[in-house]
C-alpha cells in the first residue's frame, strides 16, 4: 500500500472505475490529512456520523503516533463495532463492499476499518416452503450471521464449530461449514473442506450453486444434499453428525451427508406422536413408489399383461378405451406432459393468476378431454393418483426425480411390459445403491443393513427408545440418550 | 455420448413383442362347446361389447355371443374369429360349458386345446349343460349380473358355499382328477328353465320376473374322460360329504309326517382304505333350522333322538352315493387314490382290477359324530293361541 493519502484514494477509486457510491470525506486532525472512505450503498449513515463525531473529538498528544492514537481512541469509545487495521488494497475493497468505513491517514501505509454496515436483509420470517403445523416457525434469511445465530442459539455447546471460507473469484461469498467437533466425522469434514477449496467459479449466488458443484455426478436424478430453510432441521442434522453449509445471501442451508431415507422425514415427525410419525413416514414411501410406478403399471397391464387384471376391471378398462384413437402410451404421455406444463405454469405465475390456471387445467385435463374422446377416464384417474402421490414431497429435487423416473418407467412399460418395469426397477435400485455422499452409502440403513438405525429411519420410535445417533454418519459419540463415552 | 446413442437404436430394434391395445381385444369370458354332426361348435361370449350405452353417454358393458364351427377345436375358434372384429382373448374365461355329447365322447380334445393354449388361465369353472345345447347357456340374459358367464360362475360359487348338493370344479381340479391315479372327475351341471329364444333378448333381464333363467342341476359323474351318469340331489349330497366339500348342508328328517331341518355348518370328513374295506369318519356340527313337530327341545332325550335321526340320514346320503358309484364302476371319491398315495406298491398290483372288481365290492363302514349345537332363536314350536 502507498503512504500518500491522495495516491491511496486515487488507487481505490480507479480499481472500482469511479463508481458513484464511493464517498470520501477529508478532515484535518492536528494538521494531518485524514480521509474517511465508505460505499454509500452498503453503509449505514447513522453509524458513520456517530463514528465521525467520535473520532474527530480526539485529543491528540503528539503528531507522531496519530494512527495508533486514533485506533485506540476508536477502540475505546465505540465499543460495539469491529475495528481492524488493514494494509493491502484487496482487503480494503472487500471491507468497503461489506459496508465498512476505512480511515486513511496521510503518511501511513495502513488503514483503520470499522463496521458501519447498513441492514439490507429482511427480518426473520415464517418458513414458507417447508411449513409445519406445530413446531418452530422461524426460518433462515439472507444474512449469514443471522443464520449462524439461529443455529447457535439452539446448540450452546462450545464444540459447535463454524469455519469460514470464501468461494467465488468475484463475489467472494462467505461459505461457513458448521458441525459439532466431537460428533461429526473428521474425515468427512476434511473431505468437504477440500471439495469446497477446489471450487473455482466466478460467483456463488445461492447455496444451490454449492450443492451442484459438490455433487457433479447426477446420473440417478435423485438429490444428494438436503437444502432447507428450517433451523430446527439443521440443528437436528448437526446433532446427528451431519455438516451444515451456510452460504451468504441464501436463506437455504445445506445439510450433508444425506441418505435416501432423509427425504422421507419431516421435522414435523418429531413434534407429533411416534405412531403417527411412523404411519406418515411409511405413507410417504408408499406415495413415492405410487408416484413413479402407477402410470407404468397401468400401461404394462393394459398392453402386455392383461392376465393380471381381474376380469370385471379389465372389461371396464377396455370399454373406456374403446373410443380413444391413440395407443395407450401416447394417451398417458399427453396427460402427463400437460400435467407437468400445468404444474410449471402454476409455479411460475404470481399467486393472483393461480385460480385461472387451475380452472383451465381441471376443465381441459378432466372433463373436456374425456368427453372429447381423446383420453379415457381411467387414465385421468391413474395420472391424478400419481400426481397427488408426488405432491407429498416439498423438496423440488425429489419431485423432479419422481417425474423423470415416472416417465422412464412408463417408457420401459410400453416397450417390455411388467418385465421392463422390473428390470428398470433393478437398475433404479442399483443406481441408488451406488451413490455415496461423503462416504456415506445412500441407501443406509437399508444397505448396508443396520437394524438399530431402523428405529429412526423407516419408522420413528419414541424418543427414549432412539438411544443412538445414526451410525452411518459417524462412529464416535453415538449415544444420544445416556452419556457420551 | 456414444453409449447414449444405443438407447434410440434399441427402441428401433424392438418389435414390441406381445404388445396389444386393450380395445383391439375381444375379452372372452365364457366358452361353450357343442357337437353338431361331425363338427365342433364353439360359442364364445365377448364381454366388452359396447351395445349398452347409458342415457348420460356412459357406456355399460354387455355381452355379445358369436359361434363358429370346425372339425377341430382350433378350426372352430378360427371360424369364430371370422365374424369378430377384434382379437379373441381367452385369458379371462369364467366358465367353460360342455354339452352332454361332448362329455360323453370328445372331452379330451377340448381339455387338450385349452391346456395347450398359452393364454388361458386354469381357474375357470367347468359346467355341463344338462339336456340343453351348451351354446344356449351363454345366451341367457340375467338381471342380476352384467354377463351370463359371470352369472353362471358366481351362481356356482355361491351355491357351493350355501348348499350341499352342487360343487364347483375349476380347470385345475378337473384335470387333476382326470390324470391322477384312482380318482374320477365330477362336474356340476346347469339347465335352462323357460324358453331359450326368449332368454336371449334384453327384455328378459328387464322384467322383474325373467321368463327364462339358468338353474343349477345335478352332478355329473365321469369314468375317466367319459360321462356316465347323473346323481340325484341326495346322492350329490353324499358325494360332497365324502369329498369333504360341505360348507352348509340341510339334513331333513321326518317324524310322524312332521319335518325337522338341521343345518350342518361344519363338517370334516376323512376316510381310510385298508384291505378292501373303507372306513369313513364324519365329524360335524349342526343347528336346528326349521321345525314343525311339537317337540320339547329342553329335553336332552329329544335332542338326542333328533341327533340320531340326523346321523342315520347322513349315513343314508353316503350310502346312496357309494351305491351309485359302485353301480357305475367309477371311483369318484378317490379311494383308489388313497391306496396309491399310501401304498404305491400295492396300487401297482391292483390298479387294473380296481375299477371293475375291487371298488364295486368295497366294504364300507361309516362313523358319524354329530353335535347339535343350537336350537335357533326359539326353543319350541311356535304356539298359536286357541
Amino acid at each position: 500500500m502507498d503512504q500518500e493519502l491522495d495516491k491511496i484514494i486515487n488507487h481505490i477509486k480507479t480499481i472500482n472505475g469511479n463508481s458513484t457510491d464511493i464517498n470520501v470525506r477529508y478532515f484535518n486532525i492536528h494538521n494531518q490529512k485524514v480521509a474517511f472512505m465508505f460505499l454509500e450503498s452498503v453503509a449505514n449513515d447513522d453509524k458513520i456520523s456517530n463514528f465521525l463525531g467520535k473520532s474527530l473529538s480526539i485529543s491528540v498528544r503528539s503528531k507522531k503516533n496519530l494512527f495508533e492514537d486514533l485506533f485506540n481512541h476508536i477502540n475505546n469509545t465505540i465499543p460495539n463495532s469491529k475495528v481492524k487495521i488493514i494494509n493491502n488494497y484487496d482487503d480494503i475493497f472487500y471491507h468497503l463492499a461489506s459496508g465498512f468505513t476505512c480511515v486513511f491517514i496521510d503518511g501511513y501505509n495502513k488503514a483503520i476499518t470499522l463496521e458501519t454496515k447498513a441492514l439490507l436483509d429482511r427480518s426473520i420470517t415464517e418458513a414458507t416452503s417447508e411449513p409445519v403445523l406445530k413446531g418452530p416457525k422461524d426460518c433462515f434469511i439472507e444474512n449469514i450471521l443471522a443464520n449462524m445465530g439461529l443455529i447457535r442459539k439452539r446448540i450452546k455447546d462450545p464444540n459447535l464449530y463454524f469455519e469460514e471460507t470464501k468461494v467465488g473469484r468475484r463475489t467472494k461469498t462467505k461459505v461457513v461449514i458448521g458441525y459439532i467437533k466431537d460428533i461429526a466425522d473428521e474425515e468427512k469434514v476434511n473431505l468437504l473442506k477440500q471439495k469446497l477449496e477446489k471450487i473455482n467459479i466466478d460467483g456463488i449466488i445461492d447455496s444451490n450453486y454449492i450443492k451442484e458443484l459438490l455433487c457433479n455426478n447426477q446420473k440417478s436424478f435423485l438429490p444428494r444434499v438436503i437444502s432447507t430453510e428450517r433451523p430446527d432441521l439443521v440443528t437436528m442434522g448437526i446433532l446427528n453428525g451431519k455438516i451444515a453449509i451456510i452460504v451468504e445471501n441464501t436463506p437455504y442451508v445445506l445439510l450433508l451427508p444425506t441418505v435416501f431415507a432423509d427425504f422421507f422425514k419431516s421435522t414435523e415427525d418429531y413434534y407429533t406422536k411416534p405412531f403417527n410419525a411412523s404411519f406418515t413416514r411409511i405413507l410417504r414411501y408408499i406415495a413415492f413408489f405410487i408416484a413413479i410406478l402407477i402410470p407404468a403399471f397401468y400401461i404394462a397391464v393394459t398392453t402386455f399383461n392383461m392376465e393380471m387384471v381381474p376380469s370385471t376391471l379389465l372389461i371396464s378398462f377396455s370399454i373406456q378405451r374403446d373410443s380413444v384413437p391413440f395407443p395407450t402410451i401416447i394417451e398417458v404421455l399427453i396427460l402427463v406432459i400437460s400435467y407437468e406444463i400445468l404444474r410449471e405454469a402454476d409455479t411460475r405465475k404470481p399467486q393472483i393468476m393461480g385460480a385461472s390456471i387451475s380452472i383451465v387445467g381441471a376443465l381441459i385435463l378432466g372433463e373436456a378431454a374425456v368427453s372429447a374422446g381423446i383420453i379415457s377416464p381411467i387414465v385421468v384417474i391413474v395420472i391424478s393418483i400419481s400426481a397427488v402421490a408426488g405432491m407429498g414431497f416439498n423438496d423440488p429435487d425429489i419431485t423432479n426425480a419422481i417425474r423423470i423416473w415416472r416417465i422412464l418407467f412408463m417408457l420401459a412399460a410400453c416397450l417390455f411390459g411388467i418385465v421392463g418395469i422390473v428390470v428398470l426397477f433393478i437398475i433404479f435400485l442399483t443406481k441408488l445403491n451406488s451413490i455415496e455422499v461423503l462416504g456415506t452409502p445412500y441407501l443406509a440403513p437399508l444397505s448396508p443393513l443396520s437394524f438399530k438405525d431402523f428405529k429412526n429411519s423407516l419408522t420413528r420410535f419414541p424418543q427414549q427408545k432412539i438411544k443412538t445417533r445414526p451410525t452411518y454418519f459417524n462412529k464416535k459419540n453415538i449415544h444420544r440418550i445416556g452419556s457420551d463415552k | 455420448m456414444k453409449k447414449l446413442l444405443i438407447i434410440p437404436l434399441i427402441l428401433l430394434l424392438t418389435g414390441c413383442w406381445n404388445y396389444r391395445e386393450l380395445n383391439q381385444l375381444a375379452i372372452t369370458t365364457g366358452i361353450a362347446v357343442d357337437k353338431e354332426n361331425e363338427n365342433y361348435k364353439i360359442t364364445i361370449m365377448i364381454a366388452n361389447s359396447k351395445k349398452g350405452s347409458g342415457s348420460d353417454g356412459s357406456i355399460t358393458p354387455s355381452a355379445a355371443v358369436y359361434e363358429g364351427k370346425g372339425k377341430t377345436i382350433y378350426e372352430a375358434f378360427k371360424d369364430t374369429s371370422l365374424s369378430v372384429s377384434k382379437q379373441i382373448y381367452l385369458s379371462h374365461i369364467d366358465v367353460l360349458v360342455l354339452s352332454e355329447e361332448i362329455a360323453k365322447n370328445n372331452l379330451t380334445d377340448v381339455i387338450d386345446f385349452l391346456f395347450r393354449y398359452p393364454q388361458t388361465r386354469n381357474n375357470f369353472y367347468l359346467v355341463l349343460a344338462k339336456a340343453k345345447k351348451a351354446g344356449d347357456i351363454l345366451k341367457i340374459t340375467t338381471p342380476l349380473e352384467t354377463f351370463p358367464s359371470q352369472n353362471l360362475a358366481k351362481n356356482l360359487e355361491i351355491t357351493d358355499k350355501l348348499q350341499g348338493f352342487t360343487y364347483t370344479v375349476d380347470f385345475t381340479d378337473f384335470t387333476k382328477s382326470l390324470v391322477s391315479e384312482g380318482i374320477n372327475p365330477i362336474l356340476p351341471s346347469v339347465t335352462i328353465i323357460g324358453n331359450t329364444i326368449e332368454g336371449n333378448k334384453d327384455e328378459n333381464k328387464e322384467q322383474s320376473e325373467p321368463t327364462t333363467y339358468l338353474k343349477l342341476d345335478m352332478l355329473g359323474l365321469f369314468k375317466g374322460d367319459k360321462f356316465v351318469t347323473w346323481a340325484s340331489p341326495d346322492e350329490s349330497k353324499g358325494i360332497n360329504i365324502i369329498n369333504n366339500k360341505i360348507y352348509i348342508l340341510g339334513v331333513i328328517i321326518e317324524k310322524e309326517n312332521k319335518k325337522i331341518v338341521t343345518e350342518i355348518t361344519e363338517m370334516e370328513t376323512s376316510f381310510k382304505v385298508e384291505n378292501n374295506k373303507v372306513k369313513i369318519t364324519v365329524d360335524t356340527v349342526g343347528a336346528i333350522q326349521e321345525m314343525n313337530a311339537d317337540l320339547n327341545l329342553y329335553d336332552t332325550k329329544t335332542i338326542e333322538k333328533i341327533q340320531n335321526a340326523d346321523i342315520e340320514k347322513i349315513k343314508e346320503y353316503i350310502n346312496m352315493a357309494i351305491d351309485l358309484a359302485k353301480k357305475n364302476k367309477t371311483d369318484i371319491f378317490g379311494f383308489g387314490n388313497y391306496v396309491y398315495k399310501n401304498n404305491p406298491k400295492k396300487w401297482n398290483e391292483i390298479k387294473d382290477k380296481w375299477d371293475d372288481e375291487i371298488f364295486p365290492n368295497l366294504e364300507v363302514e361309516i362313523e358319524v359324530n354329530l353335535r347339535l349345537q343350537a336350537k335357533g332363536s326359539i326353543n319350541n314350536i311356535v304356539e298359536v293361541k286357541e
